[in-house]
């Protein structure tokens, strides 16, 4: 391949990357350069049909027995009868459980200790006696010697440890059969913990028509430090042009912003190379019906 | 062409790469229902004048108020202490400052602008902000009389409503029902009139003769009731609008709970020959009267679906007082209710996915629903008499009478109460004179312009 051709190629390359490049920088870059000043729309004007005077009149105040009202506390459901458990007539008796027996631990035997002993510990200071000064002069030979002796052990010691813990790196560079399976662990992991902070700050239209056959996906991009990037964008679920549905929706976007900023969350989204999380709000196992 | 075969490589690698990219998607199944926290600051004048109806700034502050009141009786709602508000909200439009309201955990914003106009009339705009989005909900203005003031508020508190449940409002709304006074041998009972709040309290009829079972057109501001006038019973109709009284028929035969079809053009009810009751309908246009059902048993009660094509009624055909469904032309009669007990007064939801009854039995008289086919029965209220449910216009609350148990000479006296579908938020409505029978009006009517 001659030389020409090889810089061509690379030319083309680079030409390529850097056009990619530009590519992706307008794409997060853009949007953000210029931050239009929002004035609110104005408002819709409304005229009255004026009504007979007569209904304007108020009529005249009368004297009036006060009743103590006679409220009572606010749920009223017709409460359902706890469901409660018999036996069948014909029921045959399941054989007993056998118990697993456990083995007895062991009782260290404790050390028997002398009625003197007992005393003595009992009117014992409370403060620790220092042990006495072990150094002698004339044996400082010896502990030099042991000192030396010391030393050697934990230099094997050392040696056995960096043996086992480079046979423990082999056996983490092998690859895992379970490499996979706990891929899966760590992303359900991360989905359960959106689930769990987002289902806290949703407020549903409760007793809103058809409630808990409603669903909304929505899409929610972040940025690193667990911010929303943008605004949370609506992919699917329904017809927005129906009041109650664009009000289940607006309760779910408001729950996802409510509960910003999810820095740990993202943080492993981001650890999994996502920067963008699908939220689908389902309230049918809420028994709303 | 290598470059050619260069570049379909980088694209290939390129989708690859995105596609290796897991789409993540989370289910959440699980939430909480609680009141939205909303703002409501005193609407701003934009110039403080004194108006026939007192300074605007207070007219401002009682248009707030009536709004916050609003929401809050429906129970989706809950008010955020005003004096907890760290943002002044001036008259000038401009968008408020959503860091001064997420701290004290506002969902809702209300903002609102009160001037007077060269004609005197008073302009009132309103904007419903999203504080959490940080957007504009809702911005609608209106022109009314000063004294129309209190009305405009209901309509406000409806727009907010309905954006923020996605259901119509009830608010720009009336109860008619029946005033009664003096002992119990010489009860004086007239037609009365009110806001569904209990204010504008109006007497319509002046009690010389005995008024009963008043009901509202579903789409016209009219009423009819039966009233025995001279000892014969007939069907009236009232127009709110004009203030006109009609005779819809002079029945020889007793005559009970007349009541309107969707459409506004038929009244149904039954009539009694004989001992025997059983379900008529009029019609309003042509005044001709046709039979639907035709039974020994006592048929009485009879509701429209709100599509018309079905009514419910409560007869005791089967040996004891039970809810049957029929089409609207008297076929297809099938009993729905199956429960221990009796049931009376059924009224078909405005939404039609309910019917609500009274049930009677464990002595007592209680407010409950079910589903058109009868499933899904729910009692509602238990206290010893409650009775007469009707729906607001949006399906979502029931008003009704509940009397006191009469012990040691006092009590058996009526008052109307509400209840939310759900079971939840019983509320007494405040009312001058003992009240029964309430009926709900249709929402008021309102002309809009730039729509």
């Amino acid at each position: 391949m001659s030389n020409a051709l090889l810089k061509n190629i690379l030319g083309w390359c680079l030409s390529l990357l850097l056009h990619l490049g530009v590519v992706v920088a307008a794409y997060i870059g853009l949007p953000y350069l210029t931050r239009p000043e929002i004035t609110p729309p104005p408002p819709i004007a409304i005229e009255f049909i004026a009504i007979s005077t007569k209904t304007q009149q108020v009529a005249p105040k009368v004297v009036v027995e006060e009743e103590a009202a006679e409220e009572k506390p606010q749920p009223k459901y017709a409460a359902a009868e706890q469901p409660t458990a018999s036996p069948l007539d014909d029921a045959v008796p399941l054989p007993a459980k056998a118990e697993i027996v456990k083995p007895a631990p062991k009782v260290k035997p404790k050390p028997q200790i002398s009625k003197a002993r007992k005393l003595a510990q009992r009117i014992r200071p409370n403060v620790k006696p220092k042990p006495p000064s072990r150094f002698k002069s004339t044996r400082i030979a010896a502990l030099i010697d042991r000192s030396i002796k010391e030393e050697k052990d934990d230099v094997k010691k050392d040696d056995e440890k960096k043996v086992k813990k480079k046979k423990n790196d082999e056996k983490k560079k092998k690859p895992s059969v379970f490499a996979g399976l706990q891929g899966r662990m760590a992303t359900a992991t991360v989905v359960q913990a959106f689930s769990q902070k987002v289902s806290s700050c949703w407020n549903l239209p409760g007793g809103a028509k058809g409630v808990y056959k409603m669903t909304a996906l929505v899409r929610i991009r972040f940025r690193p430090d667990g911010t929303i990037m943008g605004r949370p964008e609506f992919l699917s679920g329904g017809d927005m042009d129906d009041g109650f549905y664009r009000v289940f929706v607006d309760t779910a976007i408001r729950a996802v912003l409510t509960c910003g900023p999810y820095e740990l969350e993202a943080k492993a989204l981001f650890e999994m190379g996502n920067n963008y999380i699908d939220f689908n709000f389902d309230p049918s196992g809420m028994g709303l019906e | 062409m290598t470059f050619y075969r260069f570049s379909v490589a980088a694209i290939v690698v390129l989708l690859f790469s995105c596609m290796a990219q897991a789409q993540l998607r989370v289910d959440v199944t699980q939430g909480t229902i609680e009141p939205v926290p909303i703002a409501v600051p005193e609407f701003a004048p934009v110039v403080d004048v004194e108006t026939s109806a007192g300074p605007l700034s207070d007219i401002g502050a009682s248009i707030s108020q009536v709004i916050v009141s609003n929401l809050v009786s429906t129970g989706l709602f809950r008010a955020v202490d005003e004096n907890a508000f760290i943002e002044k909200i001036t008259a000038a439009p401009t968008r408020p400052n959503f860091a001064s309201w997420r701290p004290l955990a506002v969902q809702g914003l209300v903002t609102g602008r009160i001037e007077i106009k060269p004609d005197g009339n008073l302009r009132v705009e309103f904007r419903l902000w999203d504080v959490v989005q940080e957007i504009q909900m809702e911005g609608v203005g209106y022109n009314t009389p000063i004294s129309n003031w209190r009305r405009i508020a209901h309509v406000i508190s409806d727009r907010i409503y309905s954006r923020l449940t996605g259901e119509d409002g009830y608010f720009d709304t009336r109860i008619v029902y029946i005033a009664e006074q003096g002992a119990a041998t010489a009860r004086q009972k007239r037609l009365a009139i009110m806001d569904q709040d209990g204010a504008n309290q109006q007497l319509l009829t002046d009690g010389s003769y005995l008024v009963l079972t008043p009901r509202f057109s579903p789409n016209r501001q009219e009423i009819t009731f039966l009233s025995y006038f001279n000892d014969q019973p007939r069907v009236y109709l009232f127009n709110i609008l004009t203030n006109r009284f009609e005779v819809l028929g002079d029945f020889p035969s007793m005559t009970f709970a007349p009541r309107f079809s969707p459409d506004g053009n038929k009244v149904i009810m039954s009539l009694a020959e004989e001992g025997n009751s059983d379900v008529y309908v009029l019609d309003l246009r042509t005044r001709k009267v046709t039979r639907l059902t035709n039974d020994p048993g006592i048929d009485t009660s009879p509701s429209y679906s709100p599509d018309g094509s079905k009514i419910v009624f409560n007869s005791d055909r089967g040996g004891s007082q039970q809810l049957y469904v029929m089409d609207a032309d008297g076929s297809n009669v099938h009993r729905i209710s199956f429960g221990n007990g009796r049931y009376a007064t059924p009224v078909w939801s405005p939404r039609g996915d309910l019917i609500a009854f009274t049930k009677i039995g464990e002595r007592k008289f209680r407010i409950g629903v079910m589903r058109p086919d009868g499933r899904g029965e729910r009692l509602l209220t238990d206290a010893y008499q409650d009775e007469g449910p009707t729906w607001s216009p949006n399906g979502r609350v029931l008003m009704y009478f509940r009397t006191t148990r009469f012990q040691n000479g006092t009590g058996g006296k009526p008052s109307l109460w509400s209840v939310d579908l759900t079971g939840f938020n019983e509320r007494k409505v405040p009312t001058p004179f003992d009240a029964s029978d309430p009926a709900w009006s249709p929402p008021l009517p309102v002309t809009t312009k730039g729509q």
